[in-house]
């Protein structure tokens, strides 16, 4: 093999690498950089130290946007996975109109979110919405949904994993056929229950696919906010959907304090980074890779 | 495969044509702009609806009444993203050339430089601008003694009321609520309950967590907002706060008045199921847009609690310094073409914001459109006693900070000194953050 055609590979390698270098590692240390700045975009940025970094630990707001995520993460994350595991199961069978339904539980995560988010709105009004209607009719009390601070950030998930649902069905499908058919039919003949072959066929060979939509899930969740931003406006009744994010975004855009908000997105990304690797160095093991 | 591949690349070639073509397009129409010699001014705004509509047919009529400067608008969608599209495209340094703002970015591109000062402007031509400008409109625009932005579409709170409903319960339409406690017992009489006890119809309501309308009825309780000199400390706690925080919770709580998010109670007043809203009179050009309001509804000045006052809403305008005295020149005929006094009244007549010049309030064209449409007079009225916001740096702040303590006080409902209180420690700790 001539010497040449070795180096040229990495000609190959740089369009990608120029990309990503600038449009996401340089940006990352740029704004690990400019968290050590007090900057409103306009005056020049002054050097404060790891002034941000102790003024974030001191801040009440940041610790409940913190919890908001947290109870967001915990209560969308396994609810989007049962809900797609179902719903998968369900069409997995094979059934005549199939095609149909998978495309209907995959068009909301094709709709732009803000398209949605205005329905959902209007599902949520306290006075008109279609979910308070269903409650009169049911002689349930209205509620006030959105308005509402303990129902808000329960509304904000339940539209979420609406949203989300169809695609980890398409993962978990996928998944879900590659699981070779002779093991069920050799289980059947032993005579298993479909609980059974649930629980011993179905979930163990399924759960490299579950591990991933967990993982990606988790990242997601963590990185909640248009939903936040077109339901609840400034975070919600008493703030009880204001999360990271959106507290970010606020501190950035809305008062222009850049180095603040960027201690804040440092500290989201060790956050997810950290979760990840003990997703990755503990949570993995117990993976079974057929 | 192949046909697929085929299809991608051709769609992929259409797609980069017609944009290359599109974009011949726009430069050719700059060319010819720059060909005919024309000053080139860029204008970002956040005018949008029936309002930006006349905007834009004001600002071509500027573009073809002359062949020097050519005022290219530029909508950026809300006040938010202009702001932050300002903020970035200085930084860029790409800014604009003129822009709408709130005072507290003034003050910002005050310090760093940013703007022209219009003073020397205003002094170089023959007429003496200065003494037509509504002086509560010259005072917000002055910082320090000079004039660092321009008023441009200011408009004042308003009571939109249902004449119908008025009918109905017996009221005389003709005859708004003019004292708080009025609207408060108008409010009861307008409620209208089905046999279940539930509201069909609320006598009143106003937007959640309003700063806007509490501040108003503050000072209309004889209250003090806090002062420019930034060593002022928060007064809301004081009587007249808690009686302003006391007005809206009662009636809440009472039932006859309720707390909508957004634009709910505009919507609600178009509905008719409410009696009563309070917004800005420029709510009336996008209630009428549209489908219009089908039923006969008249608007008032906010009614009066110790004293009358309003608060003013909206914007001003900047000419942004980027070095090239003949775009400053060509803002400042733009400007002095937006607000004199024919065009002022007419954008005033057509907009309901506040015209700029005393003398567009008494031109014949505000006159006539009053005469044919009553409702206009209600903004015009107010405009004696109209006061502003404190154009302090930190004040978007401070008002976030009362959005949260006023939204927590109608959900829980306790004591109006509670909440004022708290909220008036924090201002401060705010006001003396931003001394230092």
């Amino acid at each position: 093999m001539n010497k040449r055609s070795d180096w040229s590979a990495y000609w190959y390698f740089v369009p990608v690498f120029v990309i990503m270098f600038c449009f996401q590692v340089a940006p990352i240390f740029y704004s690990l950089a400019i968290s050590f700045y007090r900057w409103d975009l306009i005056g020049s940025p002054e050097w404060v130290g790891v002034e941000n970094f102790s003024r974030l630990f001191d801040d009440p707001m940041f610790y409940k946007s913190l919890w908001n995520t947290l109870y967001y993460a915990m209560v969308t994350v396994p609810l989007s996975i049962g809900a797609a595991l179902s719903v998968a199961l369900l069409l997995n069978n094979p059934i005549s109109g199939i095609g149909i339904y998978r495309t209907i539980y995959f068009i909301p995560v094709i709709t732009s979110i803000n398209a949605v988010a205005i329905v959902w709105n209007f599902i949520y009004h306290p006075d008109y919405g279609l979910l308070n209607k269903l409650l009169v009719i049911m002689s349930i009390p209205p509620q006030k949904w959105l308005q509402d601070p303990f129902w808000a950030m329960p509304c904000i998930i339940l539209m979420s994993v609406w949203k989300g649902l169809g695609y980890n069905v398409i993962i978990f499908l996928a998944g879900l056929q590659n699981i070779p058919k002779h093991l069920y039919e050799a289980a059947r003949i032993d005579g298993a229950t479909r609980l059974q072959q649930f629980r011993h066929i179905t979930w163990p060979l399924l759960s490299p696919t579950t591990f991933f939509v967990f993982v990606m899930s988790v990242i997601g969740s963590f990185q909640v906010f248009s939903q936040v931003y077109m339901m609840t406006p400034r975070g919600g009744p008493l703030k009880s959907t204001m999360v990271i994010v959106y507290y970010l975004y606020q501190k950035a855009f809305e008062k222009f304090e850049f180095g603040y908000a960027l201690a804040i997105a440092f500290v989201l990304f060790i956050m997810i980074f950290g979760v990840t690797l003990f997703n990755k160095l503990y949570l993995e093991k117990k993976v079974h890779y057929s | 495969m192949r046909t697929f591949l085929i299809a991608t690349f051709i769609s992929w070639f259409l797609i980069v044509g017609l944009i290359a073509y599109d974009n011949a397009g726009t430069t050719r129409d700059r060319g010819n702009a720059a060909m005919s010699g024309r000053v080139e001014v860029v204008f970002w705004h956040a005018m949008g609806g029936p309002l930006g509509k006349v905007m834009e047919e004001l600002i071509d009529r500027f573009n073809n009444g002359q062949k020097k400067y050519f005022v290219k608008s530029i909508s950026m969608g809300s006040y938010d993203t202009l702001a932050k599209k300002i903020l970035a495209s200085l930084v860029a340094k790409s800014g604009p050339d003129i822009a709408q703002n709130y005072e507290t970015l003034t003050k910002k591109f005050i310090h760093h430089k940013k703007i022209v000062c219009l003073d020397a402007l205003i002094a170089s031509e023959p007429e003496d601008i200065k003494k037509d400008i509504v002086p509560v409109l010259l005072a917000n625009n002055t910082f320090d003694g000079k004039i660092w932005s321009f008023p441009f579409n200011k408009s004042v709170p308003v009571l939109y009321y249902n004449k119908e409903m008025f009918r109905k319960a017996g009221i005389d339409p003709e005859r708004p609520p003019r004292t708080m406690e009025e609207m408060a017992s108008y409010a009861r009489t307008l409620t209208v309950r089905d046999e279940k006890g539930q509201v069909k119809i609320y006598g009143y309501s106003t937007n959640k967590a309003n700063v806007w309308m509490f501040l108003c009825r503050f000072i209309q309780f004889g209250g003090r907002l806090v002062d420019e000199t930034g060593s002022d400390t928060s007064h809301f706690h004081e009587a007249a706060g808690v009686k302003a925080l006391a007005y809206i919770q009662d009636l809440v709580k009472e039932g006859v008045a309720n707390e909508a998010q957004g634009f709910d109670h505009q919507n609600d007043f178009k509905a008719q199921r409410v009696a009563m809203i309070d917004n800005s009179i420029v709510s009336k050009v996008h209630m009428e847009a549209g489908s219009g309001i089908r039923f006969d509804y008249g608007v008032a000045p906010l009614p009066s609690g110790a004293t009358d006052a309003v608060i003013l809403s909206g914007s001003n305008i900047n000419i942004f310094d980027n070095g090239d005295p003949e775009k400053i020149k060509g803002a400042w005929e733009f400007i002095k073409f937006f607000t004199s006094t024919d065009i002022g009244a007419e954008w005033s007549a057509r907009t309901t914001y506040m015209p700029v010049r005393i003398s567009s309030l008494h031109s014949p064209i505000l006159k006539s459109a009053m005469d044919k449409d009553a409702n206009l007079r209600a903004p015009y009225v107010q405009m004696d006693y109209c006061r502003y916001e404190p154009r302090l740096a930190c004040w978007f702040e401070i008002r976030d900070l009362m959005a949260d303590h006023l939204e927590r006080a109608t959900l829980e409902m306790g004591p109006p000194s509670k909440y004022l209180e708290q909220m008036s420690r924090e201002i401060d700790g705010i006001l003396r953050h931003a001394a230092d």
